[in-house]
């Protein structure tokens, strides 16, 4: 925990700027990392994705949407309030959190109003 | 949260300084963002905010369309270190312990569902498709689906939902509408003997969510109204049908397997019902024998476990329990998500075992009427919770009898007058005895009032007999809390009984003997509730073996407290009330010599009473003999683990990781709220460690063989000893072979640690050398 531990002294508006030490054990959409220069362009991409509405399918065909609260490095995922689908526009059930293991993942979606719009972060 | 700025947190001003910092710096970059824009101002707002409409239902997304991400989402990942997460600041651990893994066949019920699956049936599909009968069922299909119910039962019993197990029999969805009487009279019996049993396991609420589902599908048993009063005398109706029908065939062996099977639940449901009537009216006919329809019951199963292959079976690599009737999965879907979602259903034969074994509880469960003082009652609870303690109906059934039988059997008796009683069984406190002078005082009368309705306000002694009908391992976290709340019972025990004795005196020097020998008094009551203390810290204590919480390096001193403190105290209790029990009598005896002396008739009946107890004149002696040989057993393990620790035969933390004193303060933590027996601190137990380990580790084995054997002279000492007795006869036998072998210094080189079999008892486990 003492990586995260930025304390209000050490991001002072006025340089010297924050000292953030590798590597990150947590990365996170919490306002003090939000503009991070340090972070790396895979780690803001996923820090931006955070909380907004993911929808994986997974390998047995079925569907399953819900906000992307946390992930790995081997792309487990966490998803909560969650809808799963057998079919796509039939009734969902509802499961609250789940995990989806990373081997389980076909596909990745989410939810944005311009396609391109992921492409600027790089 | 738009407060005054002393209630925002130090995080929030840093950050939305370092936002507008970074925003003046950078206002260039595109892809910059605001902290206001992202709307993660603090949690709360947050939290809000997600909580708002648009959230709530997820359904509606997406709100603007689908990107695939797939590719970007796996590189972004493989950026991460192991170990490393990216994580939503709302994200904990609370949220991570609570997720469902998807892909997990003990979590994940939608896992195996194909598209072309056909929804499972209903009840109303299944007639239509006329993959249900509803009338002229053959004696093989109704066996078949009775068996199958009784396992759905048997499998409810033990701990799955209702609607996963029993509810996937489409039968019991709309019984009335079954045509076939032998179908509808059972299929009604089970959806009655379904509500009766909720409320049996809900009034003793000895339940725990991983004991038994007490919430189901509500609306499918609301379908029909549960009219329990009429389930017997309909099942003795289609018996008697069916044994008419019976006579005018020639092959009668298959219908009367089915009437064995309607007549065992007939039995069964009469037990079941009667008892539930009897824990929640004061009026019910006690003319019912429980205990006799158990016998019927427990003699109708042999037939019927000689008769399974007579109904249909469940076909292979399906999960329907019968081939026709059930719909398997039919509530998967309707179930809430954090649901145990793995079914099994046991299988027939296991089915009938768990009923016949349930039988012989309920009918072990009938004898608590004998126990009629706290001190046997309690007896009794810790006995049945080790025998039968794994079973939510046997252990709900229990606490029925007991509390319907207290109101019963003594006339009603309240908790209050039932703990008097037993006060005064046992170690007969002369203010109780309501032939003494005393009896009329009201001022005594009061201060007894008070003590006793200060029990039965802290609930105390009913507490302790609840808790032993919890699952063994739900009864040792409550014990802890029962014995910090035993801590104000001692001090008022305490009072009363230096409260008599000074009342006593103040007779004498008024003269007034014969009131001051009533109230003279050593410490009754604070002996009672010492003693039963005592049994609470030794039951809470020991259950960390049977639990498997203790370390191996831990277990000198667990082992070490009973056998120093915990023991003794308790076969000082005892002998100190055996005592006052002989001083008594022998008082009464004196008394009555004195007044035969003086010849009236009236005074000599008066005598007569007293020595009726002379008959069970030393009634703790097995309990303080078996107390002396659990004393020598924890003896033998106390000084078998400090021989073995000096011999580095045990693994012991590594010291970075250690505090020794953290864990003896957390395992001993409960007794610290008592006064009496006061708490030993980890340095007072270190003395006394260091002393014990200080001689040789030849003669520390040494020393642990003589405890073993003295365990065992004792346990041999025991007339008709139980199986428990001569399990721990064995270990002690076996470890007292073990502790000389080492004292002779085998393996001497070989520093490796034994290894502690409980297989044979759950608190001793036999010393095994590899």
């Amino acid at each position: 925990m003492t990586d995260l531990s930025i304390s209000g002294q050490q991001v002072l508006p006025t340089p010297p700027p924050p000292t953030v030490p590798e590597p990150f054990r947590i990365t996170t959409n919490a306002p003090h990392q939000m503009n991070d220069a340090s972070l790396t362009p895979g780690r803001r991409k996923l820090q931006k994705w955070l909380g907004r509405v993911l929808r994986i399918v997974i390998t047995d065909g079925r569907v399953l949407v819900g906000f992307f609260n946390c992930t790995d490095r081997d792309a487990n995922i966490v998803l909560s309030m969650c809808a799963e689908y057998l079919v796509e526009g039939q009734e969902p059930r509802l499961l609250g959190n789940v995990m989806v293991p990373g081997k389980h993942i076909v596909s990745l979606n989410i939810d944005e109003p311009d396609p391109q719009s992921s492409l600027l972060v790089q | 949260m738009n407060g005054s700025s002393v209630a925002e947190p130090p995080d929030f001003q840093a950050a939305t300084a370092a936002a507008a910092a970074a925003a003046r710096a950078s206002s260039s970059e595109q892809d910059e963002w605001i902290v206001s824009e992202c709307g993660f101002l603090d949690p709360e707002v947050q939290r809000t905010m997600r909580s708002g409409s648009a959230a709530e239902d997820i359904t509606q997304y997406p709100m603007h369309g689908w990107v695939d991400v797939t590719r970007e989402f796996h590189d972004a990942c493989a950026e991460l270190q192991p170990g490393e997460l990216a994580q939503d600041m709302l994200f904990g651990l609370f949220e991570a312990m609570s997720a469902i893994e998807i892909m997990d066949p003990k979590m994940d019920v939608g896992m195996g569902f194909d598209k072309q699956d056909l929804p499972p049936p209903s009840f109303e599909a299944a007639i239509a498709t006329g993959a249900i009968k509803l009338d002229d069922l053959t004696p093989s299909e109704l066996i078949g689906i009775y068996d199958a119910l009784f396992s759905c039962l048997v499998s409810w019993l033990e701990g799955n939902s209702m609607d996963q197990v029993l509810f996937t029999c489409l039968y019991l969805h709309a019984p009335s509408q079954i045509k076939d009487n032998a179908l509808r009279v059972f299929c009604t019996a089970v959806r009655n003997l379904i509500v009766v049993i909720k409320n049996i396991i809900a009034v003793a609420a000895v339940n725990e969510e991983e004991d038994f589902q007490l919430y189901g599908n509500s609306a499918l048993l609301a379908a029909e109204k549960a009219q329990p009063a009429a389930v017997y005398s309909s099942l003795k109706d289609v018996e008697d049908q069916l044994v008419r029908k019976c006579k005018k065939l020639t092959a009668t062996e298959d219908w009367m397997a089915v009437v064995h099977r309607l007549r065992f639940m007939r039995h069964l449901f009469q037990v079941i019902y009667h008892v539930e009537q009897m824990a929640s009216n004061d009026t019910v006919d006690d003319k019912v024998d429980i205990y006799k329809i158990l016998l019927v019951a427990s003699e109708m199963l042999p037939g019927i476990r000689n008769t399974l292959d007579r109904g249909t079976q469940p076909e292979k690599g399906s999960e329907a329990p019968n081939p026709m009737g059930f719909s398997p999965r039919i509530h998967d879907r309707s179930q809430p998500p954090a649901f145990p979602r793995s079914i099994k259903i046991r299988d027939r034969p296991a089915s009938y075992q768990f009923l016949e074994e349930m039988i012989s509880r309920f009918k072990y469960a009938c004898k608590v009427t004998k126990y009629k003082d706290y001190y046997s009652a309690l007896n009794f609870f810790i006995e049945y919770s080790k025998k039968s303690g794994q079973c939510i109906l046997s252990r709900s059934v229990l606490q029925s009898l007991f509390s319907a039988n207290m109101r019963m059997a003594h006339g009603k008796l309240p908790m209050k007058q039932f703990l008097r009683y037993s006060v005064q069984n046992f170690n007969s406190p002369p203010v109780l005895n309501a032939k003494h002078a005393v009896a009329a005082d009201p001022k005594v009368q009061q201060h007894l009032e008070n003590f006793f309705r200060y029990c039965i306000n802290m609930n105390t002694f009913t507490q302790f007999i609840r808790i032993c009908g919890f699952n063994r391992a739900r009864q040792r976290d409550k014990l802890a809390r029962l014995i910090e709340i035993f801590d104000p019972i001692q001090v008022d025990a305490a009072r009363l009984d230096s409260m008599m004795n000074q009342l006593a005196n103040e007779r004498a020097m008024e003269g007034n003997e014969p009131l001051a020998t009533a109230l003279r008094h050593s410490t009754h009551f604070s002996t009672w509730v010492l003693y039963n203390c005592f049994r609470a810290m030794l039951i809470f204590l020991m259950s960390g073996f049977e639990l498997e919480l203790y370390a191996v390096h831990e277990f000198l001193y667990i082992y070490w407290y009973p056998y120093e403190f915990l023991i003794g105290f308790l076969v000082s209790a005892l002998t100190r009330t055996e005592n006052i029990l002989l001083a008594q009598e022998e008082y009464a005896d004196h008394q009555s010599k004195i007044q035969t002396g003086g010849g009236g008739a009236s005074k000599n009946r008066k005598a007569a009473k007293p020595k009726k107890n002379k008959k069970q004149q030393r009634p703790y002696r097995a309990e303080i003999v078996f107390y002396h040989a659990l004393l020598s057993l924890c003896g033998g393990m106390y000084k078998a683990m400090g021989a073995l620790t000096k011999d580095g035969r045990v693994r012991l933390p590594l010291s970075k990781f250690d505090n020794e004193e953290i864990r003896y303060n957390r395992r001993f933590l409960p007794f610290a709220a008592l006064t009496s027996p006061p708490p030993v601190s980890y340095a007072e137990f270190k003395n006394i460690r260091e002393h014990m380990m200080r001689p040789s580790v030849e003669d520390l084995y040494t020393y642990a063989a003589k405890h073993f054997d003295q365990a065992r002279n004792v346990l041999e000492s025991i007339q008709n000893p139980d199986q428990e007795m001569l399990d721990l006869l064995q270990i002690a036998r076996t470890n007292f072979v073990v502790m000389n072998v080492l004292a002779r210094g085998h393996q001497k080189e070989v520093k490796r640690q034994p290894e502690f079999d409980f297989s044979k008892h759950s608190y001793f486990p036999i010393i095994k050398l590899k």
